[in-house]
């Protein structure tokens, strides 16, 4: 282990030591207001985003204040500046009614190492996916973040720790990050739910175990091209804990790991994208045993989208009207220890088309069909089946509206 | 596979990566220069010379700017933006063909024109006159 950690070390140094002559990149920054930097500035800022939803096949409507969120940035000085994003979702938090969360979506200090490198300490979002650090409404086309970018990668996805940012200086538009955080709780692990429950998102979080991220993001041409990794512990108990319960403890015990990758392409108003990730979580057998909550060792998924800005070619060149369709298709129990149970309700696919007009790049209204499908539930899962119950229905359809912000 | 299997393998195949990137990149010559320098009186001057490609760009760094400037040449034209996102002020990064933010995914043309958002501001252009054979790039 130790061999390992000085190994991790050394790496770590040679990317943050090849620097010489590459513009900077990175994710937060200084927040001047003219071309002199100023001692001391703050920033105020946001985003928020409001949706209907239309079941077509059980005929009932739901509409919701989605988030709203305020974000703050101190410069203390050019070297040091604080950033964070605070969140309210569903409007309104009322004691014993369920919807509703106040919380920090990021909350951290940056340190610039120089132009090309930052470290930023506290609560973060780690380079994984493209929803996770670009949620904005402004910057998706669907009413609701992408499926599989908040079943399979848990998006926002933040935690504690420490991480790093900069540019590869040999060529102009490639970027690292690396990230050391704490750990997922893998007692909320669930069957069906991923590993989404799992994440402590700044809260009393157990730094018994630990994660490490790491990304490389590549601008070229009109692409922009993306790899990430995720490897961390998850058992957040001491050894004797955990040895009661049978699962591995230590930083890394009880692995979860995770690997994706994006790519997106954008010219002449046309855009497409494609992304892969999944998810291994090779105790998952013992992590039944303990929690008996049905838990995979994996989970894959994909999604692919195409759109095309139907003003491109007119005078309106600051507003824009996206023609667009996606497909996910994701399983989120691609693969079963021996003492799980498998659901093919857990086997989902969704196709989106729909429009997206941007009267101004921080204003969207957004218009999608979707059509959901998935297996049929496994009736060995299903508890005490209520008799009055509706049919399950596989085959599900939705028109959604939505508008969103963000300055 | 164990963890510390997992690790150096994941490890070592980001800088296999990340070196073959850089190969590449060194091959194709995939390299904007940094031209570090200092203001006098709000001024910054450049050796028009120094662009020897009819179509180039530099990254002129000054003292105490916070972020870089980007010069574009083409043909006998010169244009200069400063590389801060209009959106929350963070960095953009020059790619050869447009402006990112990678901070909320802000995309900008070379002329600094925003092509996604969630900026909204096209990118801040710097003025320049020439004096004799130097560009005068007006930072204040």
């Amino acid at each position: 282990m130790k061999k390992l950690l000085y190994k991790l070390f050394l790496i770590t140094c040679i990317s943050i030591t090849i620097n010489s002559s590459a513009q900077v990149l990175t994710k937060e920054d200084s927040l001047n207001a003219g071309l002199v930097a100023k001692d001391v500035s703050t920033l105020i800022g946001g985003y928020g985003e409001a949706a209907y939803r239309n079941d077509i096949d059980r005929k009932n409507a739901s509409i919701n204040l989605t988030r709203n969120v305020i974000f703050i940035g101190h410069k203390f000085n050019n070297r040091i500046s604080f950033f964070s994003e605070t969140e309210i979702e569903d409007a309104k938090i009322e004691g014993g009614e369920a919807g509703g969360e106040i919380s920090l979506e990021q909350a951290f200090i940056k340190f610039n190492i120089n132009r090309n490198n930052y470290i930023a300490a506290g609560l973060f979002i780690p380079r994984i996916g493209t929803i996770n650090e670009n949620h904005l409404p402004t910057t998706f086309n669907t009413v609701a973040r992408p499926r599989l970018e908040t079943k399979l990668i848990p998006s926002t996805w933040r935690e504690l720790g420490l991480s790093i940012y900069g540019t590869i200086p040999a060529i102009s538009g490639l970027n690292y990050s690396a990230a050391l955080m704490n750990g997922l709780n893998s007692a909320n692990f669930e069957g069906g739910n991923g590993i989404r429950s799992g994440r402590f998102e700044g809260k009393d979080a157990s730094a018994s175990n630990l994660a490490l991220t790491g990304a490389l993001l590549y601008y070229v041409g009109s692409f922009r091209i993306q790899v990430s990794g995720y490897y961390g512990g998850s058992a957040g108990l001491s050894p004797r804990e955990a040895d009661s319960l049978r699962l591995n403890s230590g930083a890394f015990g009880t692995p979860v790991a995770m690997e994706e990758a994006n790519i997106q392409f954008r010219k002449s108003g046309f855009y497409a994208s494609a992304l892969f990730a999944a998810i291994q979580i090779p105790d998952a057998e013992a992590l039944n045993i303990a929690y008996a909550k049905n838990v995979p060792a994996a989970m894959m998924g994909y999604y692919a989208e195409a759109g095309y800005n139907l003003l491109e070619k007119t005078k309106y060149k600051n507003k824009k009207l996206i023609s667009f369709v996606r497909y996910e298709n994701f399983d989120l129990n691609s693969a079963l220890p021996t003492n799980a149970i498998e659901n093919d309700q857990y086997k989902q696919s969704y196709l989106f088309a729909g429009l997206a007009f941007l009267p101004l790049p921080g204003v969207i209204v957004k218009a999608d069909f979707e059509y959901q499908t998935t297996g049929e539930p496994n009736p060995a899962l299903v508890i005490n089946p209520s008799p009055v119950a509706p049919k399950y229905l596989t085959n599900r359809s939705f028109v959604n509206l939505g508008i969103g912000y963000s300055f | 596979m164990n963890r510390r299997k997992f690790i150096e393998q994941t490890c070592l195949a980001c800088m296999a990566t990340t070196a073959g990137i850089s190969l590449f990149g060194i091959g194709a010559c995939n390299t904007t220069q940094v031209l570090k320098t200092s203001s006098t009186n709000g001024n910054v001057l450049i050796d028009k010379a120094s662009f020897l490609a009819e179509k180039e760009a530099k990254l002129i760094r000054v003292a105490d700017l916070e972020h870089d400037i980007l010069v574009l040449k083409e043909g006998d034209s010169f244009s200069a933006i400063y590389l801060q996102c209009t959106h929350q002020n963070n960095p953009v990064n020059y790619t050869g063909s447009g402006i990112v933010c990678n901070a909320h995914g802000s995309q900008f043309g070379l002329n600094g024109e925003v092509k996604t958002g969630p900026a909204s501001i096209p990118l801040k252009k710097i003025p320049i006159s020439h004096q004799n054979n130097q560009l005068s790039l007006t930072i204040k």
